[in-house]
């Protein structure tokens, strides 16, 4: 609640010149009074008229400059955060379709802004067509010939024809042909890579974009706004000066005598407390939390004008009510804002609201952000049941559970028959082959143990990646789905730990039993190493990984959460499988949309899951639907 | 949910209102009341879709109003009155779209308007009686060197205001 700077205009005159002025001002219009009262006391000469109509044409140019001024200069706009929607996850391929839209006057930026975005599609085109030999023998031929797709315009994006970026520049008058720009190449190549690929073409709309403006620190400044009403005052003494028209001088009077109302008023002081209660406190992921915000005037002085913006994080959306109000307080008043928040999981903190506070008149401004008493932070925790069934891998602990083995041993399920050795229980001995043949055999079953998974989740920063910037990013869904994935495999007896591609470390052991998934789930819902947002600070590939592999017990196996945005994520994934421990990955589609950039990414992403399949790793592409539904899918793959 | 940032009716009826003060105020003069009927007009749709450059345009076309009905020699008082009104207009204007900019229609910000522009009309009543009384004085006929000095005196004095 400090004061940073005051920019009340004319404050580089100094009060000092001001006072001089304004004093000067009304001991004139005081000896204007008197005159009219004794006009006797100075002569009436006409020549005088002069000297009042260049002072009338002076103070009408003066006016008319003010006014310029006050229309066309911007009043400072208060540029508060955008609380209303969730703005969390990166758009695949965002960075592409930003390049396509614009286009950059510096003929190199425009050279290295188009290259980039051409060394991109090749690689993914290369990539597509090394998969397509019945297309391409030679991808990099085939793209360099044209010869990959029968779209020319599509073709021509490998070509080294420079494309004019002017509509006026790519009319050929003489052929009455018109060349495609470059944005309309690109597009058409990604379709053409996409149908090659075999990416469906998306067909969502494109989601827009939230204003992440950073929060304003504490200020006290000046609005401006009344600028134009002393422009008004000027014009109005001038014209009537001019036209000799004393009525205009009482309405100029008038108008000054307003403005002169506005600078009355100080700078204002906000002496608030704030109390926020949050309902419930830890509520399952995507639960609606009611957020009750109480603001009370604590000083003497009425507050004429007061706004306020609750610091809802980016990660939770306003669903119900409003996170802002305006009001005016007295001493001693309140005002409370209830509203209605939904975020998908984690711990989420709130900002310290933004309390701006303005003058009667409007005139002067202060912005605080105040601290606030009360609950600051939603936890969302997993205490649901789970519901989602998954199928380990064939890599098994020594210890009984229900993972079917190719072993055979204790278990239901029928495994062989082998001769009976000294020692075999009578019961698994098969009595009908004694009765046919007089041999003594033993039936043996597949063996059941317990498996031991740890379930790896990309919270990288590439990996907040959605296609939606309104909802949730993959990295939340990775961990809601790994939270009911943890609770089916800890059901079904097998051991289960937790570890996280993040900056921040995260590792849980793998164990079973309902205590070791109390503390699992917990780690989910409030671990720093999957934040709501995504991280500033970079993952260290060669040290996180190696780390990961030396704690992974020898017989684990991974279930990895990752949205493969980019081929780091691969490279990790087959790392890990190539240590040996078998990867499982369930990769939540965060592309969706029609535009170019993203057609793209959905291409590099489906290259990906493509690459990790060939490196052995279970692939489980999970998009829309439910990932229950995703994982019955991808084990008939599997199965088959 | 986006923010809705259209002011609210309420406050597209207090510019209706203070426009439409000020174009009575110009009914003796004529011509003039054109323009104040229609800057309030704009004003109002200005203010109905939040814009504040149509906004100004409007306020600029009333003050434009009031002045022309003082050079078609309408009274110094109702002068005042039409050129507050312009004032006004603008100032509530200007704040009804500023406020439901910040916090949105959902946010409630009749109340701030509201008061606002309570705070407003009372500052100008004050100045309306105190020209009232000005009246009087000014009727014309008065030595040039009475204007003279009043003129540079009004000149030093909105000079000096640090709005």
């Amino acid at each position: 609640m400090s004061t940073v700077r005051s920019d009340r205009p004319g404050d580089h005159l100094g009060a000092a010149v001001l006072g001089v002025t304004a004093a000067g001002g009304v001991l004139a219009v005081l000896v204007a009074l008197v005159v009219i009262r004794w006009p006797e006391l100075v002569p009436n000469d006409a020549g005088l008229y002069t000297v009042v109509l260049l002072t009338g044409i002076g103070a009408i140019g003066w006016g008319v400059v003010r006014l310029r001024t006050a229309i066309r200069t911007d009043r400072p706009t208060l540029e508060l955060p955008a609380v209303d929607a969730r703005a969390i996850g990166q758009v695949p391929g965002a960075a592409v379709d930003r390049a396509l839209a614009s286009t950059p006057r510096n003929p190199f930026r425009r050279h290295r802004q188009r290259s980039a975005i051409i060394d991109r599609l090749r690689d993914a085109a290369e990539a597509v067509l090394a998969t397509r030999p019945d297309v391409a023998d030679e991808p990099e031929a085939a793209l360099e010939d044209g010869t990959w797709t029968d779209d020319a315009l599509a073709a021509s994006v490998f070509t080294d024809e420079e494309i004019p970026t002017r509509l006026l520049d790519r009319i050929d008058v003489g052929r009455g042909t018109v060349t495609a720009p470059f944005s309309e190449r690109v597009s058409r190549a990604v379709d053409a890579l996409g149908t090659l690929a075999g990416v469906d073409p998306p067909t969502a709309s494109e989601p827009a974009d939230r204003d992440t403006a950073d929060l304003p620190g504490p200020t006290v400044r000046s609005t401006k706004r009344w600028r134009g009403v002393v422009a008004l005052a000027l014009i109005a003494l001038g014209t009537g000066a001019v036209f000799s028209r004393p009525a205009l001088l009482l309405g100029a009077a008038a108008t000054a005598g307003l403005a002169g109302y506005a600078t009355l008023w100080g700078d204002p002081m906000v002496e608030v407390t704030l109390e926020r209660r949050i309902e419930p406190d830890r509520p399952a992921p995507g639960e609606p939390v009611t957020v009750t915000l109480t603001v009370r005037n604590v000083g003497d002085a009425w507050l004429p004008e007061l706004r306020i913006v609750d610091g809802v994080p980016p990660a939770l959306a306003v669903t119900d009510g409003s996170a802002r109000r305006s009001t005016a307080l007295r001493p001693g008043a309140t005002t409370t804002l209830t509203y209605t928040v939904e975020g998908p999981r984690g711990r989420i903190a709130f900002d310290d609201p933004v309390v701006v506070a303005r003058s009667a008149s409007g005139t002067r401004e202060r912005i605080t952000r105040p601290g606030v008493e009360g609950v600051d932070t939603i936890t969302y925790a997993f205490d649901r049941a789970s519901e989602t069934p998954v199928t380990l891998r064939a890599q098994a602990s020594r210890q009984v559970g229900r993972l079917l083995t190719d072993d055979s041993g204790p278990g239901v399920e029928f495994h062989s028959v082998r001769e009976y050795q000294p020692g075999d229980p009578l019961g698994r001995i098969d009595w009908q082959r004694v009765a046919r043949d007089g041999d003594l055999s033993t039936v043996q079953f597949h063996a059941e143990r317990a498996g031991t998974a740890v379930v790896l989740i990309d919270a990288r920063r590439p990996a907040y990646v959605t296609a939606d910037p309104s909802g949730p990013s993959a990295v939340d869904r990775s961990v809601i789905a790994a939270a009911d994935l943890i609770g089916t495999v800890l059901a079904a007896d097998h051991r289960v730990g937790l570890a996280a591609l993040s900056p921040r470390s995260c590792w849980i052991a793998p164990a079973g039993g309902s205590s070791h998934r109390t503390r699992t789930l917990e780690a989910l819902a409030t671990s720093d190493a999957f934040p709501a947002s995504a991280p500033d600070a970079p993952f260290l590939r060669e040290a996180g990984v190696s780390a990961l592999v030396e704690r992974l017990p020898a017989d684990a196996q991974v279930i990895a959460f990752s949205p493969l945005a980019d081929d780091g994520a691969v490279e990790i994934l087959r790392s890990i499988e190539a240590s040996g421990h078998p990867v499982t990955v369930v990769s939540p589609t965060p592309t969706g949309g029609g535009s170019p950039g993203r057609r793209l990414a959905s291409i590099e992403r489906d290259h990906r899951l493509a690459l990790c399949r060939r490196a052995g790793l279970r692939t489980v592409d999970w998009g829309d639907q439910p990932l229950r539904i995703a994982l019955e899918r991808a084990s008939r793959r599997w199965s088959g | 949910m986006s923010l809705d940032s259209r002011p609210p009716p309420g406050a597209v009826a207090l510019v209706g209102l203070f426009g439409g003060v000020a174009t009575v105020a110009m009914v003796a003069s004529g011509t003039p009341l054109l323009a104040g009927a229609l800057g309030t007009a704009v004003a109002t749709i200005g203010v109905a879709v939040g814009a504040r450059r149509l906004l100004a345009a409007g306020a600029v076309v009333v003050g434009a109003g009031a002045i022309g009905a003082g050079v078609y020699g309408l009274e110094g008082i109702w002068v005042a009155i039409a050129a507050l009104g312009a004032v006004l207009v603008w100032d509530v204007g200007e704040q009804a779209i500023s406020v439901t900019a910040t916090v949105g229609r959902a946010g409630q910000p009749l109340t701030a308007i509201a008061v606002h522009a309570a705070a407003s009309t009372v500052a100008a009543g004050a100045v309306v009686a105190v020209v009232a009384g000005l009246t009087t004085l000014a009727s014309g006929g008065q030595p040039l060197a009475a204007l003279i000095f009043a003129l540079i005196g009004g000149l030093f004095v909105v000079g000096s205001l640090r709005v």
